[in-house]
């Protein structure tokens, strides 16, 4: 049993939150410091180092609202709540856009792991204080994750997610529930993967077909209406509720044909592909191109255990099965798996079972595992801060 | 029923005598281009060496606040005051674009350049000029890339001035591909098959000028729709442009461009304004062209001023129409290989050591090479991978079966 002080949920969230971020804000800034590439002057401010590339374009739309240009990248494909967010904390705070966007990720990424360690001591009937740490651990030093402690959406949509996750296990009312998936809709287009979930729980805890009939019909607006007020927005905005998805043509290689991209997805060409090219030019662990892929990879190989072996239950497992076909099915043959890590890095069943499987290992070979990623963790916001091509 | 066939007959006559009129009028009123002014305007051709430096300003007019939304205006109004370089010579064209750091954004600076073979596009900030991002570390990108392996109808030079003096710059790949020379865009349209409507002498503010009317027709290569173009030369400096407009089909006015305080070229008699104003009174649709707007306006919806600041006629060496990206960490994007198939190359970073450059551009040239034969020896494996999944999904049919059959 959780016994002392900090091994309650809000301190022990707070405190790995706290010295996993620490790690990250200390890679940041020996990127800033020493990594800084091809005998470049480190650029004049250390928090703009925690912006880079899509950082910039929510730091570009939480300062100066949307744009959209059929002619290139638009901030368009941007989900809305994040820079929303981070333009309240500006409007509130006047601080710079960097500044309040860190805020909004800081805030939900502490509040996260504060609800990860409820969520764990409710899935368990006894639950285990050093599952419950390593999988927060986990959590926190993988090396994808410091996607979290940068302007992304990726912080506040792990919150929601797990928020999500909660309500279910906590059998909050359908709409309450519901009403979150709709959230998540409304900060990153794979919030629909959370369609699916809500659907099951929505079987599950309706006492007959006409009930879950009325159930899903109303519910269903409540779901999507992330999605649907930005689409609304975009078409008073711009003339057409579909810029988000039309501007994504400007990200990645054209679109082959269909029957091209379907067999290239079914032979798992986008994550092996890069590896007959890249011997050429040289192999790195640190080359994040190489990266992606095999986060990907290991993300659905785990899943895949999780579910095998009964680790995971329903609403986990089709949560983490739609978090990772999503990106890959739509975007994965175009973007040849480019931000597939950080994709990946969200979906909060993985830690799951990597957390269960740290418990299950010895405690010099569990930290070893640890010590490793937190190295990896480290370098990598290194080498993002100081403009390393790392997305 | 008498009187129908005479009034019948008479309508005829009526319309015979109205056409023969109209054929007339048009005949009296389509003479050639006259002699002076062709020989006078065909000096064009020896404008280079040049290289002109200007600034550029584009206010919008009340018209335009009221009428154009306002992202559109923004995009049309830009970065506020631009300097511009446009230089060409022997076929090869240079042109440079800086922003002043009194705009919104940074200040940014843009050239082009065509060097007869390659084309080279390049920025001094990298991620600025998509997204924004001026705070992170941002770096000069270039990118080069090889003229035959772009689209024949893409075009990347800013000509504002000299459209505005009337002179025509090939602008356009298909154009600056082959061997090229400035020229007067009157000349260019009867080239192309406009027609002189009409030829005359008119006051224009106090002074004589000569009119000459241009109408072209539909162009079927571009789509361009017919317009009317009203040339008012100067005689006085060698028929240079000082007042040019364009009409649409309906006769709307479309531009208006007034040149003034005019400079004699050293060396030729060729006169050039240092100032230039344009003002435009039609927009070009939005994105979303179906919530529609006027399209032409009667007042102009934003004006455009030009002021030169300095000609040089001296002719510019060869690499300066030659761009190149040597800062430590620079992004290049290079398509400038023979090998390389589209505009698309390969990307590196600019080495802090200028001697490991070599080998950096080997070992992504190398990279390039792979991906080139990605396809083919990529097939062995995709269709290792189906036949897996067949075997695995045929695998997984059994087993449940099996288990089904024992549970029975």
């Amino acid at each position: 049993m959780m016994s002392a002080w900090w091994s309650k949920p809000l301190p022990l969230g707070l405190l790995l939150y706290a010295v996993t971020s620490g790690i990250v804000v200390l890679g940041v800034s020996f990127g800033y410091q020493f990594v800084t590439p091809r005998g470049e002057s480190p650029g004049p401010s250390f928090h703009e180092k925690f912006s880079a590339y899509d950082g910039g374009w929510y730091k570009r739309i939480a300062a100066s609202g949307y744009q959209y240009d059929p002619q290139q990248q638009s901030s368009t494909a941007f989900f809305p709540l994040y820079p929303l967010l981070g333009a309240s904390v500006m409007r509130l705070t006047n601080l710079g856009a960097t500044w309040a966007l860190l805020i909004v990720a800081h805030a939900c990424l502490a509040a996260a792991f504060v609800l990860a360690a409820i969520y764990l001591q409710g899935r368990q009937s006894s639950p285990d204080r050093t599952t419950i740490s390593l999988t927060l651990l986990a959590l926190g030093l993988m090396p994808a994750t410091f996607f979290f402690r940068m302007t992304y959406s990726e912080s506040i949509f792990l919150l929601l997610t797990l928020l999500f996750l909660l309500g279910i296990q906590r059998n909050w009312p359908l709409p309450v529930v519901a009403l979150i998936a709709g959230l998540a809709t409304a900060s990153r287009p794979v919030g629909v993967g959370l369609l699916l979930p809500l659907l099951i729980y929505a079987l599950r805890s309706s006492p007959n077909r006409r009930a879950l009939v009325t159930r899903v019909a109303l519910s269903a607006p409540l779901a999507c209406c992330g999605l649907l007020a930005y689409a609304v927005f975009l078409y008073a905005r711009f003339g057409d509720p579909m810029v988000f998805a039309k501007t994504q043509e400007h990200w990645g290689k054209a679109a082959p044909t269909l029957t091209t991209k379907l067999f290239a997805l079914l032979s798992y060409q986008p994550i092996w592909e890069i590896y007959l090219c890249q011997p050429v030019a040289g192999w790195s662990v640190f080359a994040w191109e190489q990266v992606n892929p095999v986060y990907f990879a290991v993300s659905v190989v785990v899943i895949f255990y999780g579910a095998w072996r009964g680790r995971l239950n329903v609403y986990e497992t089709s949560l983490a099965a739609m978090l990772l076909l999503i990106p890959y099915l739509t975007r994965g043959y175009e973007l040849n798996m480019a931000s597939s890590a950080r994709f990946s890095a969200v979906i909060f069943p993985v830690y799951l079972i990597l957390g269960e499987g740290l418990a299950r290992l010895p405690p010099a070979v569990s930290a070893s595992v640890l010590a490793i990623s937190t190295v990896f963790l480290a370098v990598f916001a290194a080498l993002f801060a100081s403009g390393y091509p790392i997305f | 029923m008498i009187a129908f066939p005479f009034v019948y007959r008479l309508a005829l006559v009526v319309v015979a005598c109205i056409a023969l009129g109209e054929d007339s009028r048009l005949y009296a009123q389509n003479p050639h281009l006259p002699e002076p002014i062709r020989l006078a305007l065909v000096r064009y051709i020896d404008i280079e060496p040049l290289a002109v430096t200007w600034t550029q300003t584009t206010e919008a007019t009340s018209t335009g606040r009221e009428k154009i939304v306002p992202d559109e205006l923004s995009r049309m109004l830009g970065d506020g005051l631009l300097i511009q370089h446009l230089a060409f010579r022997d076929g090869r064209i240079y042109e440079r674009r800086e922003t002043q750091s009194n705009s919104p954004r940074p200040p940014r600076t843009a050239e082009i350049a065509f060097d007869g073979n390659v084309f080279y596009t390049a920025n001094n900030l990298f991620y600025a000029g998509f997204c924004g991002n001026s705070e992170l570390n941002d770096r000069p990108y270039l990118h080069k890339w090889l003229a035959k392996n772009d689209q024949p109808e893409a075009s990347y030079f800013h000509d504002d001035y000299f459209r505005a003096a009337g002179i025509r710059l090939p602008m356009r790949v298909t154009d600056l591909v082959p061997t090229w020379r400035p020229q007067s865009e009157l000349l260019a349209l009867l080239a192309e098959g406009g027609r002189v409507e009409a030829v005359g002498t008119i006051q224009l503010d106090g002074r004589e000028v000569i009119h000459v009317q241009v109408t072209t027709g539909k162009l079927p290569e571009n789509g361009t729709p017919p317009r009317r173009y009203d040339f008012f030369l100067d005689p006085e400096r060698g028929h240079a442009v000082c007042r040019l407009e364009t009409r649409d089909e309906a006769g709307r006015l479309l531009t208006r461009s007034d040149c003034t305080e005019y400079e004699q070229l050293t060396g030729c008699l060729l006169w050039l304004p240092r100032q230039c104003q344009v003002e435009e009174y039609t927009f070009a649709s939005a994105p979303n062209g179906e919530k529609t707007m006027p399209n032409t306006f009667t007042a102009p919806s934003c004006v455009k001023k030009i002021r030169v600041t300095a000609f040089d006629v001296q002719p510019w060496p060869n690499d300066r129409f030659q761009l190149k990206n040597t800062t430590p960490g620079g992004y290049v994007n290079d398509a400038s290989f023979p090998e390389m198939r589209d505009k698309g190359g390969v990307f590196y970073q600019v080495p802090a050591n200028p001697e490991l450059l070599d080998e950096v551009t080997a070992e992504r040239r190398a990279f390039y090479h792979a991906w080139l034969s990605l396809d083919k020896r990529a097939r062995p494996l995709r269709v290792a991978f189906l036949v897996l999944n067949g075997v695995v999904l045929a695998a997984y049919v059994i087993v449940r079966r099996r288990r089904k059959t024992s549970s029975i």
